[in-house]
């Protein structure tokens, strides 16, 4: 006479405070939050339910949350990506009419968390307007992207171990790639445009450091796993590439970086290696996969990767051929936007052995069926760039001070080999 | 219901769609005088909400085809779908994004189901027929703008719901009058 027959809310099916409010709360509620980037909050019960059917649709299509990685690569630190048992747990839940269940511990809401002072805080002095409507592209370029110069004034070297970048419009600001120039060339660039910053691509050097990542939506902050940093030379300037969305209105960018340092001797510089294609040229209507090898000449404990490329390309990937022949793949992005990308930091470093072989592919798709192809209307896809028209960059760390000096000699070299004609 | 729902709802858009700024909801209008068009008579909705970026993305196209809607003698109104879509709400995402064609809220879904909109943004255009009955030409997205959903271009290339406005004013059939529109979903209240 006791069987399971209960209210509709005691199901076995999900609900809302059974299993629901967990998984947006983790997944969804770092964006979805009051003064957050996404466009509405998502922490109560009304929220959620108001949006279900939207919400169901965009966790199954897995364009929420945004996150490219795909299963194959190297464990990454802040998985984004929703587990297949919680998309159908949202499926099901909205399916079965949405039921509230019963009420127990509320998950903590998502709000902005304080951390540690920043030791540096950089901030542009004046807005940049951004405008409210995209334009056509020009010159096989993208638009929508905008790059700040902001003098560090460093008299000494900087060891740099974590950044967190603000945005004055942060529903607009999608991914931001951070360098640090000491040679003056952004500046230059800077000052030759009116108004706060250029429209530039982070091309400012091509010596494997200075980059120091970049972050994303979900993500706004970087911080190194212990015992790294990204190296900062005296007298530098922090550049900010930021690709933007514009939103239907004009919106101020008053951008502001916030960088933490350490002074331990026994830190390592994160150095990058770049996984490129200097020149590509795709007909109209053609897909295109192109490769870059190159072998490591030291032993490198890699901690990430941050992919760099158009939407022209559609998936890329980046794989590892140890010295014995085994094999696997580092990063995967089965399906590449631009807007989503970030830096992508490992859950542990991993060593790879002087000899690894790194190999990095790109799909390129000059169609109309790639809906993220800029350039439409169609025709012959051509560019080059220094630091690669397509790109994975490969950020690690040699062992010591005298392999790390081999490190940097042999990517400035290959770097250098790469700009000669073929 | 669909046709007794669109004859309550054209009513109530003649009290919502006329004068420029206006805020004005479904359910609360005073004014039932029925809405009398003239053959030939032009009638644009557009389906949106204040915090669909979807949606917010094309107000600037949206001023323009009201601009353009109104040089040519026609009607244009943005109907908020969300329910919890105040005036004030509607008010100050209109002077945020420089929108100053008239707005409907319509937290009942009266406009809603009666045209059958599913998403914001999504576009309707009805015409006055000779007949004296109000007919769909036109529904569906405003241009190529949005791919699908989560994919969006730089620009849009296809102007749809511009060609479906200047054809109907002309008289001609839209080629393709019904267009999937692309954006949030609204949620129905029934």
């Amino acid at each position: 006479m006791f069987l399971a027959v209960g209210t509709p809310e005691e199901a076995a099916g999900p609900t809302w405070h059974g299993e629901i409010a967990a998984i947006v709360a983790t997944h969804c509620g770092s964006c979805h939050r009051d003064d957050g980037p996404a466009p509405f909050t998502l922490q109560r019960y009304e929220d959620v339910a108001g949006r279900a059917n939207f919400i169901e649709a965009v966790v199954r299509e897995r364009l929420m949350p945004p996150w490219l990685p795909g299963s194959a690569g190297l464990p990454i630190r802040d998985h984004r990506g929703l587990p297949e048992d919680d998309i159908k747990a949202i499926t099901d839940w909205v399916r079965a009419g949405k039921p509230i269940g019963t009420a127990g511990a509320e998950p903590a809401t998502v709000k902005a968390t304080a951390g540690a002072a920043p030791d540096l805080r950089l901030a542009m002095p004046e807005p940049w307007i951004m405008p409210a409507e995209g334009g056509e592209n020009w010159g096989r370029r993208q638009r929508d992207k905008r790059t700040f110069v902001l003098p560090m004034n460093n008299a000494e070297a900087l060891k740099v171990t974590a950044l967190a970048y603000a945005s004055e419009a942060p529903q607009a600001v999608h991914a931001v790639t951070f360098l640090a120039d000491a040679t003056g060339t952004a500046r230059y660039t800077d000052d030759r445009e009116v108004g706060p910053g250029h429209y530039m691509t982070g091309d400012v050097r091509d010596r494997p450091t200075g980059v120091m990542g970049g972050v994303g939506v979900g993500m706004r902050s970087l911080a190194l796993p212990p015992g790294f940093h990204w190296e900062v030379e005296p007298w530098s300037e922090a550049v900010m590439e930021v690709h933007y969305r514009p939103t239907g209105r004009e919106q101020h960018l008053r951008e502001s970086l916030d960088l933490w340092f350490t002074d331990d001797p026994a830190s390592r510089p994160v150095r990058t290696m770049v996984s490129m294609v200097r020149q590509v040229s795709v007909d109209a209507e053609e897909t295109q996969r192109v490769h870059d090898t190159y072998t490591l000449p030291v032993d490198v404990d890699i901690i990430g990767f941050t992919p760099r490329a158009t939407g022209v390309i559609t998936s890329m990937n980046l794989n590892a051929t140890w010295p014995d022949g085994a094999s696997r793949v580092l990063l995967d992005i089965p399906d590449y936007d631009p807007h989503w990308r970030q830096a992508y930091l490992l859950e542990a470093p991993v060593r790879l052995p002087a000899g690894t072989r790194i190999g990095g592919s790109w799909v390129l798709e000059n169609t109309l069926d790639n809906a993220r192809n800029p350039f439409v209307p169609l025709e012959r896809y051509v560019t080059g760039r220094r630091t690669g028209a397509v790109a994975i960059l490969l950020h690690g760390a040699a062992a010591d001070a005298a392999e790390d000096a081999q490190l940097r000699r042999w990517h400035s070299d290959l770097m250098m080999a790469r700009q000669r004609p073929r | 219901m669909s046709k007794i729902m669109l004859l309550l709802s054209l009513v109530l858009l003649g009290a919502g769609c006329t004068s420029t700024g206006r805020v004005s909801a479904t359910g609360e209008s005073s004014s039932m005088a029925v809405l009398s068009g003239q053959p030939g008579d032009v009638v644009v909705l557009i389906f949106g909400s204040p915090d669909c970026p979807i949606s917010n993305a094309l107000a600037p196209e949206y001023e323009r085809l009201y601009e353009h809607t109104a040089d040519r003698g026609g009607r244009f109104c943005l109907v908020h779908a969300r329910p919890d879509v105040t005036a004030d709400v509607a008010k100050q995402h209109a002077k945020a994004y420089k929108l100053s064609m008239p707005i409907i809220l319509d937290p009942d879904h009266d406009l809603v189901d009666a045209l059958d909109a599913t998403v914001t943004p999504e576009a309707v255009v009805l015409v006055f027929d000779e007949n004296g009955k109000w007919k769909k030409r036109y529904q569906g997205q405003i241009n190529d703008l949005y791919a699908s959903l989560g994919n969006r271009r730089n620009h849009a290339t296809q102007f749809w719901l511009r060609d479906a406005i200047d054809v109907s004013f002309d008289g001609g059939e839209v080629e393709l009058a019904y267009r999937k529109p692309i954006g949030c979903y609204i949620e129905r209240r029934r």
